[in-house]
């Protein structure tokens, strides 16, 4: 029991290992919203009418909304008047052409991280766009992508390049009018990324961006938008990592992804942002809005994400199943430690005929932390044979956390069949008897039954990430057995 | 509906409804209470999918006169025909006020039974009304509460028999009863408490119900509610319990009719020890709506809980289960189980359920699980190719399904006659709609 609680001390003394902050120049909006300010991001990024107006709607709408209070967590409330809505590194005025233009900090930063953003990308076949703040500052194999026809750049690019596109999809899929957050995320974007695949294209890498918050203060506000083409086949990565601060930092992106006919889109995340210290203090607040569309039959969208960081996580990775016989799937892996807070699950909407949803949820508590998961299944009228089947069980390591689980099931179509499980349990002292029986240390056993616990999800990632978050997952909860 | 209208709404009763002064200001203040919120809407989470307008909106009377004696001997002749053993230990109610007439207190050793109206007005609002916060319709209760019934057992003491609450609405339109049950167990008592809850005839109206239940250590309760409106009535119900070390309570809750009904339990397991198990069968059809709506307070360690609801929902019927089970800090060993079945058989038929659980120990084992679906396609081929026909073999599986929650009823008399009345419900809710 001794060395049991000096495992758990240790565990909760463990620093936030990508904790620093890259000393270079911002270019900073003063802090504070309106209208004026919506412009002036807006004219920094060049961009054209059409864009400037939506923005605006979104904040009048954004202005007539109230924050939502529904979710599981607390928090202290956000004033949005002290956030400063833009920054951009000023090596971007003169955008680098290569990676050897690139201000040698950043890639220092990325250093650091362990992201050696050419070599990982070399090594692993990866396109990374990476986004320090809030603009795009390397791009790389954009050729090999342009041969087959595939558009992957950051969203102000995109918003030049091809405003046609840009058009068409930004908002359907996500209105600006869709919940607060968004609503912001709508008025305030900073950049992000747009993906295009052409008609019949399976896109010949897996396409990957790496996040990070830098200046303090300045909550970032991506935006991205991933459109697969009939037929079209994509696969998108998305990783986290924060520098460590003791102010609270407001994350509100929108992530929209479009399949049509026959389209599949596999969007990974792991998430791994600061969750503040030991004491609670600190962290990033994770408010996102994430939504696939199945707007095409036969269509597919699979959202999978590892989610161990982040003060608080208020995140809903959803699918519309719009054409018939589209699928949608959702495999999470949530952890919360210390006096972190989830509240994550997804909404599968089953429009169409014969549409097929899989919800798998893993919750895991740790410390004080408070995890819950949140999920709709909703079956209209015209969804004919139907089908979902959800999962959703959570581990408790501790006795001074907790874990919730709020599913809402509706159906109004009787040849939907609908099935929910969902079970709540700590690691049995039978199962670890078992295992140190046979040798195994207690860590060791705790690691390979929370590695069991989410294997479901885990062999849903790409491998590099599915490597990632084995090891992540490993770092966090070793020794914490109750 | 805005605060002001409703309290003038009620007011109006209040002035017909028994008591001393005392009691009249306890009525008046759990009327304001209820004014500052009103009926609940479905912005209200707990009331998403529950709309109470119809409800709210109806013009109602709220203090209903005791029943004439021309009113009492119909209902006596009915509840002859329905089978009820007048001889059994039995109150009945009409419109929510007692008809001694018909009732039958018996004296058991350490056992009484008595109307609220009888025990003396003053203590009927005062006695909870503080306890039912954010229960709007419960606060109302209180406020217009004129008769219920009071049942005690002594330490030690065991009901020889099962005594039967007898609730009938006697026909005449827009009436709004009130009443109150308060069941009190003493240390290792034993009750068994069936409550029938019915129409003379199809005829509009609002029941609200509220029971209060306060459990000794050891003791052991169970209810049976078999609710049996027509189809016209609302019917609105709080259960609210609290159990001490080793209490053990069992609920079987049985839904057949009513236009629009909401069942709300509030259950604390305190001591440890202690267990509750919910059961039920919902059915709804014809514009029906039920709604069966639980929380479960494990409050202290070793405490056990079980729901299982399931629900037969037909044509243009709405079917509602929102279970909650929510594990205290500390309270280890926890054992929570809670499932939720659902049968549509029909196109325009809907259900929303809501198994939740809310956990802050870690020493806990607690499952849900829901299922949607209608009557699997293979199990009607094996019934067909052994020569039922369609109709039969959909009807057979249909009762089967019940059957699985009616199989835990206790008393043999009354398995059979709820098994009837589901069987009557069915065919009515067949009746009503179609099946391709």
């Amino acid at each position: 029991m001794a060395t049991q609680q000096k495992e758990i001390t240790d565990l909760v003394k463990r620093k936030y290992e990508h904790g620093f902050v890259t000393d270079i120049e911002q270019e900073f909006v003063p802090p504070g919203l309106d209208e004026d300010v919506i412009r002036l991001i807006s004219q920094k990024k060049g961009e054209p009418e059409f864009l400037t107006e939506w923005r605006l709607k979104a904040y009048r709408h954004w202005l007539t909304m109230t924050e939502p209070e529904w979710a599981h967590v607390r928090y202290e409330p956000i004033d949005y008047q002290s956030i400063s809505y833009y920054a951009a590194p000023k090596s971007q005025e003169n955008a680098p052409k290569s990676l050897d233009e690139v201000d040698p900090k950043l890639l220092e930063t990325y250093d650091k991280l362990g992201i050696p953003l050419h070599e990982r990308a070399r090594l692993a076949g990866v396109a990374v766009d990476a986004v320090f703040d809030s603009v795009s500052v390397a791009t790389t194999f954009k050729e090999k992508l342009a041969e087959a026809g595939v558009i992957f750049c950051s969203f102000s690019d995109a918003v030049k390049s091809h405003p046609e596109l840009v058009r068409k999809y930004l908002g359907t899929v996500v209105p600006y009018r869709d919940n607060f957050f968004a609503a912001l995320n709508s008025a305030t974007f900073s950049d992000g990324s747009f993906v295009y695949v052409p008609k019949g294209v399976r896109c010949p890498m897996e396409l990957s961006t790496y996040f990070r918050i830098n200046a303090a203060n300045t909550g970032q506000f991506e935006r991205t938008l991933i459109v697969a083409d009939e037929g079209s086949h994509v696969s998108y990565l998305e990783g986290c990592t924060a520098p460590m601060r003791d102010e609270n930092q407001l994350h509100a992106a929108v992530v929209e992804l479009v399949a049509l006919e026959g389209a599949e889109i596999k969007y990974s995340t792991v998430q791994n942002w600061y969750p503040g210290d030991e004491n609670g203090v600190g962290g990033i607040y994770n408010f996102v809005t994430k939504r696939g569309e199945c707007r095409g039959a036969n269509s597919k969208i699979s959202w999978t994400q590892v989610e161990t960081g982040s003060a608080i996580t208020w995140k809903y990775p959803s699918c519309v199943l719009r054409g018939e016989n589209s699928v949608g799937e959702f495999y999470s892996v949530a952890v919360a430690n210390n006096y972190q807070q989830a509240d994550t699950g997804t909404k599968m909407l089953h429009i169409g005929a014969n549409t097929r949803s899989t919800i798998i949820s893993k919750g895991i508590s740790a410390g004080h932390g408070q995890n819950a998961y949140r999920g709709l299944v909703r079956v209209l009228p015209t969804a004919r044979d139907a089908r979902n089947y959800t999962q959703c069980d959570s581990l408790l390591l501790g006795d001074k956390c907790g874990a919730h689980t709020f599913p809402y099931i509706e159906s109004r179509q009787r040849s939907a069949r609908v099935e929910h499980e969902a079970t709540t349990s700590k690691i049995s002292e039978d199962q670890l008897f078992y295992c140190r029986q046979r040798g195994l240390s207690e860590e060791d056993a705790v690691n390979m039954i929370v590695n069991g616990f989410c294997r479901e999800v885990f062999k849903e990632l790409p491998m590099e990430f599915a490597v990632e978050a084995q090891n992540l997952m490993n770092v966090t909860l070793e020794g914490a057995v109750g | 509906m805005t605060g002001e209208s409703s309290n003038g709404r009620f007011a109006a009763g209040l002035d017909r409804l028994p008591g001393s002064a005392e009691t009249a200001a306890l009525r008046a203040a759990a009327l304001e209470a209820f004014s500052a919120t009103g009926f609940p809407t479905r912005r209200n989470e707990q009331w998403r999918y529950t709309d109470l307008a119809p409800l709210s909106s109806a013009d109602l009377d709220f203090a209903p006169q005791p029943p004439a004696e021309e009113l009492i001997s119909r209902v006596a002749a009915m509840l002859d025909e329905a089978g009820f053993d007048p001889a059994a230990p039995r109150l009945v109610f009409i419109d929510g006020g007692y008809c001694e007439t018909l009732s039958q207190t018996g004296a058991a050793a350490g056992l009484s039974i008595a109307s609220l109206a009888s025990c003396g007005a003053a203590d009927v609002p005062a006695r909870t009304h503080a306890a039912l916060d954010g229960h709007p319709l419960a606060t109302l209760n209180a406020a217009l509460v004129s008769d219920g019934a009071v049942i005690a057992v002594d330490d030690g003491a065991e009901a020889p028999e099962p005594i039967e609450l007898i609730f009938v609405a006697g026909g005449q339109s827009d009436l709004a009863a009130h009443p109150r049950i308060m069941i009190d167990l003493g240390r290792d008592a034993e009750l068994t408490l069936v409550q029938h809850v019915l129409d003379l005839e199809a005829a509009s109206g609002w029941f609200n119900v509220v029971t209060e239940i306060v459990q000794a250590p050891g003791s052991t309760l169970t209810l049976y509610r078999l609710q049996d409106h027509g189809k016209l009535r609302f019917h609105t119900a709080l259960l609210r319990a609290e159990l001490a070390e080793d209490a053990k309570l069992a609920c079987g809750w049985f839904d057949l009719g009513g236009q629009l009904v909401r069942n709300d339990f509030d259950i604390r397991l305190e001591g440890s020890g202690a267990e509750a198990d919910l059961y039920g069968i919902f059915l709804a059809s014809s514009g029906q709506h039920t709604d069966n709506h639980i929380r479960m307070d494990h409050i202290a360690p070793r405490t056990k809980s079980g729901e299982a609801f399931r629900g037969i929902i037909g044509e243009s019927g709405h079917g509602v289960f929102n279970g909650k089970v929510v594990v205290h800090r500390d309270a280890q060993h926890i054992d929570a189980r809670q499932s939720s079945d659902n049968l549509l058989l029909a196109d325009n038929a809907e259900i929303d359920t809501k198994p939740e659980l809310e956990i802050y120990a870690d020493d806990v084992k607690c499952s849900h699980g829901a299922t949607i679906g209608e009557i699997d396609e293979e199990q009607l081929f094996y019934l067909r190719a052994r020569g039922l026909d369609e109709d039969e073999a959909r009807d057979l599986l249909t009762f089967a399904f019940a059957n699985a929650v009616l199989e835990r009823v206790e008393l043999p008399e009354l398995r059979e006659r709820i098994a009837d009345r589901v069987a009557v419900h069915l065919a009515d809710g067949e009746a009503a709609g179609e099946h391709p």
